[in-house]
């Protein structure tokens, strides 16, 4: 075997191995490779930063623990803004598990900011069905929730009542690692005129551009990079941007990976060719 | 250390499953058991309160139309016997025509005309010009007549092949960030929470 056959054939827990090296080491000393923050981010911050104290926004955590790493900074981060700028919050939730991040966010954040349950803020139950839920929370948002997470009914929740419909909302901010955010912009976005925004899986983000460059989508926050960027926005490091060395250098090996994989088929070609290989 | 039980559960069901990276073996399987049996029975109970909170309550609180969610729901396991098993196609009916209209009402605005318009904007800059020629170009691969296996047209068809292979790599590539990203997030877990040296 040549050395281009073993740079195509190195044992893939060579690679696992090289990879949790490469994402370890970072993670305990971090590098503090420049982080660029990059449109889609600076528009959902600017978005939210146009926001007048006491606008009522929609948050929607549509995530469940499978991807926590990638939507949890991104909620936290934009939580947090939204509490500085004084904006009341719902929190609706449209994945099963995806209450007890609306429940986390609050506990980690509300006593900083002094908010009052059901006065600044309020969690809504889990609803299943998805568009319908989100065509419904449209239609009459206080029919589809008649009490909130903790059972109080929300016709005497103080938030709940100086809302009479989706009209009075500011923004809608979805966090997903599905289809939540598309289902926002065309049963909300694009039948009632609100403004969306929100966060989403690297998976997700060619999804969304589309919707992104049309402006139906005021900016976007994408993966672990999005968490990161907004965190620098609104000068709060948090665990997004601690992860970033690390996905900075993974990115490196994989990089390598291809190189050393191509160049061994290639060279290993050329050598066929011209007979080196016999 | 840390001194907690479920984070132990949960480190040690974490390593269980990446212990599958090295080759298969009796952790990787029990760890996957355990998980499938907690997402089964999660499902279950979360599946029950739906039914109770969303129907039942409302129906025994006064609203009597709330029975035709229940009965429609029911009917849906009429599958499994075989003699009535074509009633369980009224509710999957009901559930297709419903989220046909839902998804037609906004979807025509928002996933076509808009993104048309969008795509129909005057060349400003180098960004406009290549969203341009990216769509002409991808639409035309998709002509699948004779005549567009020729001249002009299959040459567009070749550029168009290559803006998807373009579009395609740069989809892998935030695929492979977001694999990353969760790979981060356990290790931030077991190192931070867990051992507790970050």
């Amino acid at each position: 075997m040549n050395l281009w056959e073993i740079f195509q054939n190195i044992d893939r827990r060579v690679w696992y191995v090289l990879l949790l090296v490469s994402l370890f080491i970072p993670l305990v000393r971090p590098l503090g490779l420049p982080l660029s923050i990059g449109g889609e981010a600076r528009d959902v911050y600017n978005t939210i930063e146009a926001l007048p104290a006491g606008s009522v926004v929609i948050v929607s955590p549509s995530y469940s623990p499978g991807t926590d790493a990638e939507m949890w900074p991104q909620h936290a981060a934009v939580m947090q803004h939204l509490m500085r700028k004084g904006c009341k919050i719902i929190q609706v939730s449209l994945a099963l598990e995806s209450v007890m991040y609306a429940v986390r966010a609050i506990e980690a954040y509300a006593p900083k900011y002094n908010y009052k349950m059901g006065v600044d803020h309020v969690i809504m139950p889990y609803k299943a069905g998805l568009d319908v839920v989100i065509a419904s929370m449209g239609r009459d948002i206080h029919a589809l929730y008649t009490e909130d997470y903790y059972g109080t009914l929300t016709s005497q929740l103080p938030l709940m009542q100086s809302i009479s419909g989706i009209q009075d909302i500011a923004l809608v901010v979805d966090f997903m690692p599905g289809n939540t955010l598309v289902d926002y912009i065309k049963q909300i976005g694009s039948v009632y005129n609100t403004p969306i925004t929100g966060g989403v899986t690297g998976v997700c983000i060619p999804t969304m551009m589309p919707y992104v460059m049309s402006g139906q989508c005021r900016g976007l926050l994408g993966g672990m990079r999005g968490a990161a960027e907004y965190e620098l926005l609104i000068n709060s490091p948090g665990s997004a941007i601690g992860g970033m060395d690390a996905q900075s250098l993974s990115h490196l090996l994989i990089i390598v990976a291809i190189a050393l994989g191509n160049i061994g088929l290639v060279a290993g070609r050329g050598l066929r060719k011209g007979g080196g290989g016999k | 250390m840390s001194t907690q039980l479920g984070v132990w559960i949960a480190a040690l069901c974490t390593i269980f499953m990446y212990s599958y990276l090295w080759r298969d073996n009796p952790l990787f399987k029990l760890g996957e058991h355990v998980f499938i049996a907690i997402g089964a029975a999660h499902a279950i109970v979360m599946g029950y309160q739906n039914i109770v909170e969303m129907a039942w309550r409302p129906m025994v609180g006064g609203k009597a139309y709330m029975v035709l969610p229940l009965v429609m729901g029911a009917i849906l396991y009429t599958r499994f016997f075989k003699q009535v098993s074509m009633l369980s196609r009224i509710p999957i009916a009901f559930l297709v025509g419903l989220a046909a209209a839902l998804s037609i009402r906004g979807a025509l605005d928002a996933s076509f005309i808009k993104q048309v318009a969008s795509t129909m904007v005057p060349i400003k800059n180098a960004n406009d010009l290549i969203t341009m020629l990216g769509v002409v170009t991808t639409i035309s691969y998709f002509f699948f007549t004779a005549t567009a296996r020729s001249g002009p047209l299959r040459f567009s068809a070749e550029v168009g092949r290559w803006v998807m292979m373009v579009a395609f790599g740069a989809a892998f590539g935030n695929t492979v960030m977001a694999r990353m990203s969760l790979v981060i997030g356990r290790l931030q877990f077991l190192f931070g929470q867990w051992i507790k040296i970050l």
